[in-house]
């Protein structure tokens, strides 16, 4: 099947050759990510649930 | 479970741990609320002002424009609603533009101010906050283009570092702010209150929905209502409505309604009424309320014609017009 459908054949390494190189992602691309997580800022306004607005109990 | 309530809009959403508000941006992360799209905005375009629509501040500049994911409010005929109803998990392109690249990006491309606008920007509140105070401290503007469902501590921290405000007043009626946005009249009106009494330059925006907002008596009461708490030298803009998101079954608002409304809203007493949507339509320019005189002539987002003194006057009569000329 190889012989007659060189295309496949190409389509069929790339796809393999994509999946690999997914599981084989870099510790230091692991540790980028994880240091974006920490860009989120915290809300400005919010409460536990419980605390009224004057920290009385709801 | 450490639930927190989200004290930022009229929602006060109740967030359990792991989950997000309404506008699924702001996050409950181990007992604390995290604004997730905090620096991460989604789109970023220079505008013309008047595309906003500002047309009585800093005309015919162009302005940094940019958005995050999600929105406190979901509307049937939202334009944007790839970016606003998403947390951002499926958009593909997210940015990485803490405060200071954004303030850094905008001046390099030239502009003089920033708006926050696309989706709603209260719900990315702190990454407009952070950055309005270094866009001012590097000599910029801050423009905030909201539907303005927001609480009233909140926005009046806000205005002391916006500049320029357009806000959607969708309809002057709460069953179709219910309906069709899922949010409610009387916080909108009390966010435009609070926009003119802290002295942000406020311009008013009314999108025309064929058979769902365009009576004319109801027209006129929110004209009536925008002169009387918000002056009437306030500019509002009727906005021409396309088919979209899951609103497709209404035909685009008719030339003749835009025209109708425009004129109800001028005959209750507002000085600057204009038409958004249809290029070349006489109701994109400016006209001196006294005399007549044509004073900026607009052709879409372009302005052809500037007549204006440089300190914002007929240069006729000598009226003044209110706005941010400088």
């Amino acid at each position: 099947m190889w012989r007659r459908n060189r295309h496949s054949r190409r389509r069929f390494l790339g796809v393999l050759g994509g999946m690999f190189a997914g599981v084989m992602t870099p510790p230091w691309a692991v540790g980028c990510a994880r240091e974006e997580k920490k860009a989120m800022r915290e809300a400005d306004y919010y409460r536990p649930r419980g605390q009224g607005e004057s920290g009385r109990e709801e | 479970m450490r639930e927190v309530v989200c004290e930022l809009c009229p929602r006060k959403c109740v967030i359990p741990e792991g989950g997000a508000g309404d506008c699924r941006v702001r996050v409950n992360i181990g007992g604390k609320l995290l604004a997730s799209t905090y620096g991460r905005p989604s789109a970023m375009h220079i505008d013309p002002m008047e595309k906003k629509p500002l047309y009585h501040f800093h005309p015919g500049s162009p302005v940094f424009s940019i958005a995050t994911a999600g929105c406190n409010l979901h509307c049937l005929n939202c334009q944007n609603w790839q970016l606003s109803q998403s947390g951002g998990e499926e958009i593909e392109e997210i940015f990485n533009a803490d405060p200071v690249d954004l303030v850094a990006l905008a001046r390099d491309q030239g502009c003089e101010s920033i708006a926050y606008t696309y989706s709603d920007p209260v719900v990315f509140y702190e990454y407009v906050y952070d950055s309005s105070i270094l866009a001012h401290e590097a000599g910029m503007q801050n423009v905030f283009i909201t539907a303005g469902y927001i609480n009233t501590e909140p926005l009046r921290r806000l205005c002391k570092v916006i500049d320029a405000a357009n806000t959607d007043l969708k309809a002057f009626d709460d069953g179709f702010y219910r309906k069709t946005t899922g949010a409610t009249l009387q916080p909108v009106l009390d966010a435009l209150v609070t926009f003119r009494e802290e002295g942000v330059w406020l311009e008013v925006t009314n999108l025309l929905i064929p058979t769902l907002n365009d009576d004319l008596s109801m027209i006129r009461r929110m004209a009536k209502w925008i002169g009387r708490e918000l002056g009437e030298g306030t500019p509002l803009h009727f906005s021409r409505f396309h088919p979209m998101y899951r609103m497709r079954n209404l035909p685009p608002t008719p030339g003749e309604t835009l025209d109708r409304a425009r004129q109800e809203a001028m005959d209750a007493g507002l000085k600057y009424v204009y038409v958004g949507n249809i290029s070349g339509h006489k109701g994109n320019s400016t006209y001196c309320p006294v005399d007549g005189t044509l004073l900026i002539k607009r052709v879409g987002f372009m302005i052809s014609e500037y007549k204006l003194t440089s300190d914002g006057r007929c240069p006729t009569c000598n009226e003044p017009v209110p706005g941010v000329w400088q």
